[in-house]
């Protein structure tokens, strides 16, 4: 287990490396001036020019830039914005909680939505709980968030005005914005779930469950649950992961501060460092995400690590 | 000339399968929903080569003394905040989403059966180089790479497709070699070898056609993905830029008129919606009757 661990552990750092490379890379990938691209219409001197240039390291050879940007990552210097001056680590520390807060409510309501409709669905296969369930999945996996939470925000807020329409303050505010973005996870879920339990139900260890005469409640969750939990947990983290992302959508339709708001306006006012610090930030959680996934896997399943 | 390899009896093509054949089992397995939604979608592709056959308005077409009127026998759709059609805007929003979600997917799927394809095919160093970059790429959840480029490029919705194909070529490149592992060591693939082929010949002539149902499969399943990840970033501003019709930019000034005027962001909504929901049903299908290994759920 040990040698396993060490071994992610590992592989995942490489890859939290190549990150770094590759978003410092980024600015240099694009055709052309970048600090003329960043610029973009407005009006600057060649002084300022010249001043831009310097502050995000262009006027020295690449690979003497590549260095020293993951040098600098590494510390946690993720340069400052170019309109305010100030750190993107700053922006980032004010940001994080919210968006965490909000991914971690969609999951939970995700979680808690998505997994007794998939395990009801596989015991109860072929009936109307099962088509309802699997509709109510692939409805949820394809509906654009945005559009889900604008008709959320009609129904609930300007209809029938149970929650307030915009994202920021109090647990009220959370709920509409949370079950917009945990509707994807939820159905995925589901999905997952209902067919590892499917497969799990015709195992022979069900069978004599069964047979040794326990009721059918401990059947299903102390022996078909457990072994069909895997393939989920997997799912479950990885979607965190996506969440995070998915979350730039949800915050801009209900005006909730967080990483969406800041990379989004980052975009809009060309403010190069702050996009790459935050797309820094969600890819380095990704690859937590799906480390934490793997360890969390290799410990209840622990015929993994001896493969 | 004698042609060796031609002339013999020993053929190293891969048994063709009639394309009739698949489209048989589709219609003996195909569900009411999945037989729905193609005849769905079929009319969006419709309406999308052909937009004026669903209207008479021009999408751009301001006309002052119809703002914002409800749903009525001239505008099916009713009219948005300038007068225009909206209809018309969500027939030509079908050729502007639907199209570009084209390019994304040519260019994953032409990257990601390449790369796939190769690094199976050779493995070895090369192999495990490139996987590894294909890891690093995949650190990068949905729209992430997205944001990136447009922030380089500016916004619109070229750049906004480039960055959508690029973004999912990783994970479809990870399938692909998948695919290409199970059949590079198939009879007729070494059959091929003894008579001569060359590696591109066996790639080119053997490997691909025999992987082409995995990666059809992750072709429709992205497209859905490219034209959901497209309406989302004109929905952020980022992607197609006003006063063109494309779908998600509708939504977005949509919300500004929905506690008066539902139909605004409600009709455009349920078209793109629906669009999604048919294109996944029909995937999930395909990818069942083609190849239930590659069910992830």
């Amino acid at each position: 287990m040990a040698s396993y661990i060490a071994y992610r552990v590992g592989y995942s750092a490489l890859v939290a490396l190549g990150v770094l490379v590759l978003v410092s890379l980024m600015i240099h990938l694009v055709p052309g001036d970048p600090a003329e691209l960043m610029v973009g219409d407005a009006p600057v001197s060649a002084a300022q020019m010249q001043a831009i240039r310097h502050s995000l390291g262009l006027d020295r050879p690449l690979l003497v830039q590549l260095a020293r940007d993951a040098a600098r990552f590494v510390r946690g210097d993720l340069g400052r914005s170019l309109r305010s001056g100030r750190p993107v680590s700053d922006y980032l520390r004010r940001a994080l909680p919210s968006t965490l807060v909000l991914a971690a409510a969609a999951m939970a309501f995700g979680v808690l939505l998505g997994a007794p409709a998939g395990v009801l669905a596989a015991v109860y296969r072929g009936s109307w709980l099962d088509s309802v369930t699997t509709g109510f999945a692939v409805v949820g996996i394809s509906l654009p968030s945005f559009w889900t939470g604008i008709l959320f925000i009609v129904l609930f807020s300007v209809r029938l005005g149970w929650f307030p329409a915009s994202g920021q303050g109090g647990w009220r505010a959370l709920v509409l914005p949370a079950v917009t973005l945990g509707w994807f996870p939820a159905g995925a879920i589901a999905r997952l779930l209902r067919s590892a339990m499917l497969e799990v139900l015709r195992k022979d260890y069900v069978g004599v469950a069964r047979a040794k005469g326990l009721r059918e409640p401990a059947v299903i969750v102390r022996h078909a649950l457990r072994n069909a939990l895997l393939p989920t947990v997997t799912l479950a983290m990885v979607q965190f992961g996506a969440l995070l992302s998915g979350a730039i959508i949800v915050e801009t339709v209900f005006g909730r501060d967080g990483l969406g708001r800041l990379v989004v306006d980052g975009i809009l006012q060309r403010d190069f460092p702050i996009v790459q610090g935050v797309v820094l930030l969600i890819a380095l959680m990704y690859t937590l995400a799906n480390l934490s996934s793997d360890l969390l896997c290799a410990w209840i399943d622990p015929r993994i690590h001896y493969r | 000339m004698d042609r060796p390899a031609d002339s013999l009896p020993l053929s190293a093509r891969p048994p063709r399968r009639r394309r009739s054949a698949v489209v048989a089992r589709w219609a003996r397995r195909a569900s009411v929903p999945s037989a729905a939604s193609v005849f769905f979608l079929a009319v969006v592709v419709l309406i999308a080569v052909a937009p004026r056959i669903a209207t008479g308005y021009d999408p751009t077409q301001i006309d002052p003394d119809a703002i914002l009127s409800a749903p009525s026998v001239r505008h099916p759709f009713g009219t948005d905040e300038f007068g225009r059609d909206i209809l018309a805007r969500v027939a030509f929003g079908a050729r502007t989403s639907l199209g570009y979600a084209v390019l994304a997917t040519a260019i994953s799927v032409t990257l990601g059966t390449v790369v796939g394809v190769t690094t199976g095919f050779y493995g070895g160093r090369f192999d495990n180089l490139v996987m590894r970059g294909v890891d690093v790429l995949m650190a990068f959840p949905g729209i992430l790479l997205a944001l990136i480029v447009i922030t380089l490029l500016g916004p619109g919705l070229t750049n906004a497709m480039i960055a959508v194909g690029l973004g999912q070529a990783p994970g479809f490149s990870r399938v692909v070699r998948g695919a290409t592992l199970d059949v590079k060591n198939v009879q007729y693939v070494e059959a091929a070898r003894a008579i001569g082929a060359t590696s591109h010949g066996v790639m080119w002539r053997h490997i691909v056609p025999n992987t082409r149902h995995v990666i059809f499969v992750l072709a429709t399943l992205g497209y859905g993905t490219a034209i959901l990840l497209g309406a989302s970033l004109s929905f952020l501003g980022l992607g197609a830029q006003p006063p063109a019709a494309e779908w998600g930019s509708m939504l977005e000034t949509a919300r500004n008129y929905l506690q008066s005027n539902w139909w605004v962001g409600v009709l455009p909504g349920v078209v793109l919606g629906a669009t999604l929901l048919c294109i996944n049903i029909v995937g999930d299908q395909l990818r069942d009757i083609l190849d239930p290994s590659l069910r992830v759920d």
